[in-house]
């Protein structure tokens, strides 16, 4: 059903305008008529929404998102600090969250710092490893080991251009040779450790820096250290850093649960904060009057008169009024169903929203969907499953939308097992089996046509009813061509039964006439309403029809391929592989069971009956509200 | 032989519309998995447009079935 709503103008003094705005923040029900813009936020709400800004971000980088564990509690007793943030509470606030976001970036940045420095150590290693040998054994002979990088440079012509100079500089220096060993690094540039006596170390770097070679150099603090007393350094660090690691990734972690729910609850607060000072901003100032606008529901009215007149008594000026005919394009539209069938609001979801004055279809859905799907699945075990599935995800109170899928899946099991008891399916044939279980109607594996007049009997009176509704929209819209094309369908469709009847020979053949009359009076109706257009809508709609035969070919193959998953334990007794591979395809045909008949009902719903008479073109009620937890990251 | 005919023809009365199914559907699925990417609201008419060529599955499987009933 769709809310009646009433227009409310409410004119309060300039002073008290923040209480006010903020009392009906709380009541939660007014639809302001000019939705508020952040783009033209005021100065005053401009501090607020960086402050808000800021906890986001230090949410992010906390990687903190359970909203739903924010104490309500805690939310009330801040709520009333935040009620009338002065400079003094703003600037506490932005130094608690500066010093805060500075802390945390210290944590992440060591964290960082030691994941680099980690990679570059055990690079290092990696080469020093390589070279552990060559390094060794050298300064064992009291030479010294250099290691460098080297481009574009053939190494053993570097190392004969130094044993060269070498021997001009020191002709009588005995062995001239120099060791040299290289190695490619991972990256593909080369690595080459030249071993000289102390006294010729200068000539090996002169040489290698003319030649364009830097010097391999340990990294970090051990920059200097010998390579030999590197090594155990380099080794002992590499043992360190991820305790080290572990222990700022705890801090982190213990940062996150403690302080994301404070820092949630601060953004949640400054973002209601934020909201108020925008709607206070939108309302229209007079002199000392200020007046705020917009749509409150009819069964909510006297709630928001009294709340008002027991807060401000006099003070505040209340008028009501109903909506004009102009206005409806601009009512915003509220469902309010049975608790049972609210869940089925979910369909209208995915749909346009529906106009002010349009017709609310979700009782119908709420009917036709699980009806449909159960009469898809048509199996009491499986109808025991998917209640049991449909139990556990309704009890999801803090996920809503599964909690409503979880409701609707109920509807389905509850007309899965009547179906079931209709075809006398239990697992396929396991109840007929075991338990002799004997069709309340008839076994549909083994009669199709029956089944399938039936359904296709179904979606004529389903098509039926929508082409009704469709015609009362038109009726209540006042759009003429809407109603005479509905109406003619009704018409044709009427004719079309007739027909069948006088066929099958149930009426007697003077009726003919009548047949006859309503398919001329509907296509007139048709071609009044839509013109050519209108005709070619009639054969849409037997087409439509026919489509609900999937019902029951759906259906069938379900029961089909139950059949089928049984069938292997006869084929291969009651053994390890033959219960595997039943269970198996049990688990596949329920799947496609559940899915497949959500599926096709849904698509049963949206194109063959809600095509008839859903229109859009509405506005979404969306009151001024604090809203739930779960949904205040979504803004 | 005839039993087999139609059997064959059975098949081909869902066979050929499976396959013309499983083609649009694709093409409507693509394309609008993208639509939905870039607008959500659009997600009913999306499914809407996602189920109309399963109709004629579903009627070729209705001639199949005539066809066996009738015929074998």
């Amino acid at each position: 059903m769709i809310r009646d709503m009433v227009f409310l103008k409410l004119w309060g003094l300039v002073n008290e305008r923040s209480m006010i705005v903020e009392s009906l923040h709380d009541l939660g029900v007014l639809h302001l008529q000019d939705e508020p813009g952040e783009a033209l936020s005021p100065e005053s709400a401009g501090e607020l929404k960086i402050l808000r800004g800021k906890a986001l971000g230090l949410l992010e980088a906390l990687g903190w998102d359970e909203w739903n564990t924010i104490p309500k509690k805690n939310l009330e007793e801040k709520r009333a600090i935040l009620s009338e943030p002065d400079e003094t509470i703003i600037e506490g606030i932005r130094e608690s969250l500066d010093a805060f976001s500075m802390r945390l970036t210290e944590q992440v940045a060591l964290k960082s710092e030691l994941e680099g420095r980690i990679s570059s150590v055990r690079s290092a290693l990696r080469t020093l490893y390589h070279f552990q040998n060559f390094i060794t054994e050298n300064s064992t002979k009291g030479m010294d080991v250099t290691l460098w990088w080297v481009q574009r440079v053939s190494v053993p012509d570097l190392v004969s251009r130094i044993q060269k100079q070498i021997s001009e500089k020191d002709p009588l220096g005995g062995d001239s040779k120099t060791p040299y060993h290289s190695s490619v690094s991972p990256g593909g540039e080369t690595i080459v450790a030249i071993a000289a006596h102390p006294d010729h170390v200068r000539i090996v770097m002169e040489i290698m820096s003319a030649s364009d070679c830097l010097p391999w150099l340990l990294p970090g603090e051990y920059e200097g250290v010998p390579y030999r007393q590197g090594i155990p350094l380099m080794e002992q660090a590499v043992g360190d850093f991820p305790r080290r690691i572990g222990e700022i990734d705890a801090t982190l972690k213990r940062t996150k649960l403690e302080w994301g729910p404070k820092i949630g609850a601060l953004f949640v607060l400054l973002d209601e904060k934020v909201e108020e000072i925008l709607v206070e901003t939108a309302s229209e100032t007079r002199g000392e009057i200020f007046r705020l606008e917009g749509w409150v529901p009819l069964d909510e009215k006297e709630r928001v008169t009294d709340f008002i007149k027991s807060r401000f008594g006099d003070r505040v000026l209340v008028k009501w009024r109903d909506p004009s005919p102009e206005e409806w394009a601009n009512v915003p539209t509220s469902l309010k169903n049975p608790p049972y069938f609210r869940p089925f609001e979910l369909f209208l979801k995915l749909m346009p929203v529906l106009g002010y004055k349009g017709l609310d279809p979700t009782i119908l859905i709420g009917i036709f969907f699980p009806f449909f799907g159960g009469c898809m699945i048509g199996d009491i075990g499986y109808g025991i499953i998917i209640a049991l599935l449909g139990s556990w995800l309704k009890k999801m109170k803090h996920r809503p939308l599964v909690s409503d899928i979880g409701s609707i899946l109920l509807f389905v099991a509850a007309w899965s097992i009547f179906w079931g008891a209709a075809y006398g399916e239990v697992f396929g044939d396991i109840g007929h089996r075991l338990l002799h279980l004997e069709p309340l109607w008839l076994e549909r594996s083994q009669v199709v046509i029956p089944v399938m007049i039936f359904t296709v009997s179904l979606g004529f009176a389903h098509v039926l009813l929508g082409y009704l509704m469709g015609f009362v929209q038109g009726i209540r819209a006042k759009h003429r061509h809407l109603w005479l094309e509905r109406l003619g369908n009704i018409f044709v469709l009427g004719a079309l039964l007739s027909a069948m009847i006088l066929v099958k020979g149930w009426l007697p053949g003077k009726f003919f006439s009548i047949a006859v009359s309503f398919l001329i009076l509907g296509l007139a109706l048709l071609l009044a309403g839509g013109g050519m257009g209108g005709l070619v809508e009639a054969f849409g709609s037997v087409g439509n029809i026919l489509s609900y035969v999937r019902i029951a070919a759906i259906g069938l193959s379900s029961a089909i391929l139950a059949m089928v998953a049984n069938s292997f334990v006869d084929s291969m007794g009651v053994t390890f592989i033959g219960i595997f591979m039943a269970l198996t395809i049990h688990l596949l045909n329920f799947v496609l069971a559940v899915a497949g008949s959500s599926l096709h009902s849904a698509r049963l719903q949206y194109v063959e009956f809600l095509g008839k008479f859903h229109s859009g073109g509405g506005t979404q009620y969306k009151p001024f509200s604090r809203r739930k937890p779960e949904l205040w990251k979504k803004r | 032989m005839e039993k087999a005919l139609i059997a064959l023809a059975a098949a081909l009365a869902v066979g050929i519309p499976a396959i013309a199914t499983a083609y649009a559907q694709a093409r409507i699925g693509s394309v609008g998995a993208g639509t939905i990417a870039e607008k959500p609201e659009t997600g009913g008419i999306i499914i809407i447009l996602e189920a109309i060529p399963e109709t004629m599955v579903i009627l070729g499987f209705v001639v199949a079935v005539m066809l066996i009933l009738q015929f074998a």
